[in-house]
């Protein structure tokens, strides 16, 4: 191991000071059924998602950055990017951040917000997305995201299929379900689900900051925007070929008979 | 004027890609995205281990390719294999008024590999349809459906990742059929003609798949 990596572990260490206790040689923390696993770029923090774990948190409209796992659908993860902890990122100021980061993600995973959160003034959250950041077009579809905003919500969203046909068959459904599934593979930190409603259910992608520290929202919001980008630039083409049922093909007609694994399945 | 094939086999190039293939090992995405296809995969033994190695293939290629040149979406492993994906290639379609012809950067395609392709010869529209977008101008495409067809009939047992690969050639046009009376391998006379007629406008893009510099041997891509 070299002079780095242990100045890197030295410095998770900071983490003991919330109750998380060292494993793995370092290389991975835990406290109260959350695990913290750093990487490079991201601060991994994982718990089971059985319903026993907890309030299911990591569904469109939750506070925090709670959602299924990239590996393992059977976890819950909270992607917490590096990157915003400043270019010294674990120095005093970083770790400070890091602090309340794992706070916000010890709360949320709660299902609550860390205490005395407010939503900063909208202005100074619109002032942190790029131009035209909110706005995606792949191929002949364009898509708006919204910056939600209230009291005690924070969130970026965009709808991938606004209104999914309550007609679509089963099979498209599934061909659906898997590119979701696919979708939270590949990319951190969104979450990617069905929304609206049984009658006109849709599906969104999602990166919710509620309760996020007030200090780190400057660099957190356009990494939030960014991230969603990637993935609903990535998903907005094939969902919506998918859902639209006008669109016939002899691929859509079938899918497995057995369910893709579900978590706590 | 009639301009024939090039040939619809692939190239010697495309060929040391398909070698190569096999001993690729997948990693991130690419690696879970084969192991949640495997968990629902159904068949006899023989279609299974197919299946198996078809898939794996695929993805692959998809890893191996420069980003974002094959996206595989989703891939179905129960039945047939099938693949939803998404291509890099310049994909035509149908002029304008002004004879201008609009270029798409993206083409979707759905891909179905039944299990007969590995006993039978099967047509060469048989394997890949293109979901978007519409109105594809190419001879080897049909414009309803808009099934591309490949060839008169391909191989038995033509594997998965050469499909890709002849697909990104034919719409690129750096493989073409313009005889517009070769019933075998032009769905559309119409559009046959017209490439006649601009045929300097041919290939659409002398881009390879894989760079000269692109490592099949190399690590795999990570997010």
């Amino acid at each position: 191991m070299n002079i780095a990596s242990n100045s890197r572990i030295r410095s998770w260490s900071a983490l003991e000071s919330l109750g998380f206790v060292s494993r793995d040689g370092g290389r991975a923390f835990q406290f109260d059924g959350v695990i913290v696993k750093p990487t490079r770029q991201w601060c991994v923090l994982q718990t089971d998602a059985s319903p026993s774990s907890g309030p299911a948190n990591d569904s469109l409209g939750q506070p925090g950055l709670w959602r299924r796992g990239t590996d393992d659908d059977a976890v819950r993860e909270f992607h917490l990017p590096l990157a915003i902890l400043g270019p010294g990122r674990l120095d005093e100021d970083g770790i400070d951040a890091l602090r309340a980061c794992v706070d916000w993600a010890l709360c949320t995973g709660r299902g609550v917000l860390p205490n005395g959160w407010t939503c900063p003034p909208r202005e100074a959250i619109e002032s942190c997305i790029p131009d035209g950041g909110l706005t995606i077009q792949s191929g002949p579809i364009v898509r708006q995201g919204e910056l939600v905003t209230a009291s005690d919500r924070l969130a970026l969203r965009f709808p991938i299929v606004p209104a999914v046909a309550a007609a679509l068959p089963e099979a498209r459904r599934k061909w659906l379900d898997r590119l979701i599934a696919a979708a939270l593979q590949h990319w951190r930190m969104v979450r990617v689900d069905w929304g609206g409603t049984p009658e006109r259910p849709s599906i969104e992608a999602e990166v919710d900051l509620s309760g996020a520290p007030h200090e780190v929202l400057d660099r957190l919001t356009p990494i939030a925007v960014d991230a969603l980008r990637w993935v609903v630039e990535w998903l907005l083409l094939p969902a919506n070929i998918v859902a639209d049922v006008r669109v016939e093909s002899d691929l859509f007609n079938v899918f497995s008979e057995r369910d893709i694994p579900r978590k706590g399945a | 004027m009639v301009l024939t094939a090039n040939s619809k086999r692939t190239k010697p190039a495309n060929d040391a890609v398909l070698r190569r293939l096999p001993s690729v090992s997948l990693a991130g995405p690419h690696l879970r995205q084969f192991e949640m296809a495997m968990t629902t995969m159904c068949g006899d033994p023989i279609w299974r281990g197919r299946k198996q190695a078809e898939a794996h293939d695929l993805l692959a290629l998809s890893q191996v390719a420069p980003d974002g040149r094959l996206a595989v979406m989703s891939l179905d492993l129960c039945e047939s294999l099938r693949a939803l994906m998404i291509l890099r290639v310049p994909v035509p379609c149908r002029p304008d008024t002004a004879n201008r012809l609009p270029l798409r950067d993206i083409a979707m395609l759905g891909l179905t590999y039944p299990r007969e392709a590995i006993t039978h010869h099967l047509p060469g529209y048989a394997f890949v349809q293109i979901l978007e977008p519409r109105s594809v101008w190419l001879p080897a495409v049909d414009e309803a459906r808009q099934a591309l067809c490949l060839g008169p009939d391909m191989p038995v047992g033509i594997r998965v990742a050469e499909l890709v690969l002849m697909s990104y050639g034919a719409l690129s046009m750096q493989t073409t059929q313009l005889d517009e009376r070769d019933t075998a391998g032009v769905f559309n006379p119409e559009s046959a003609l017209w490439w006649q007629q601009n045929a300097d406008r041919i290939p659409l893009s002398r881009t390879p798949f894989l760079r000269q510099d692109d490592s099949m041997l190399g690590p795999g891509r990570q997010r």
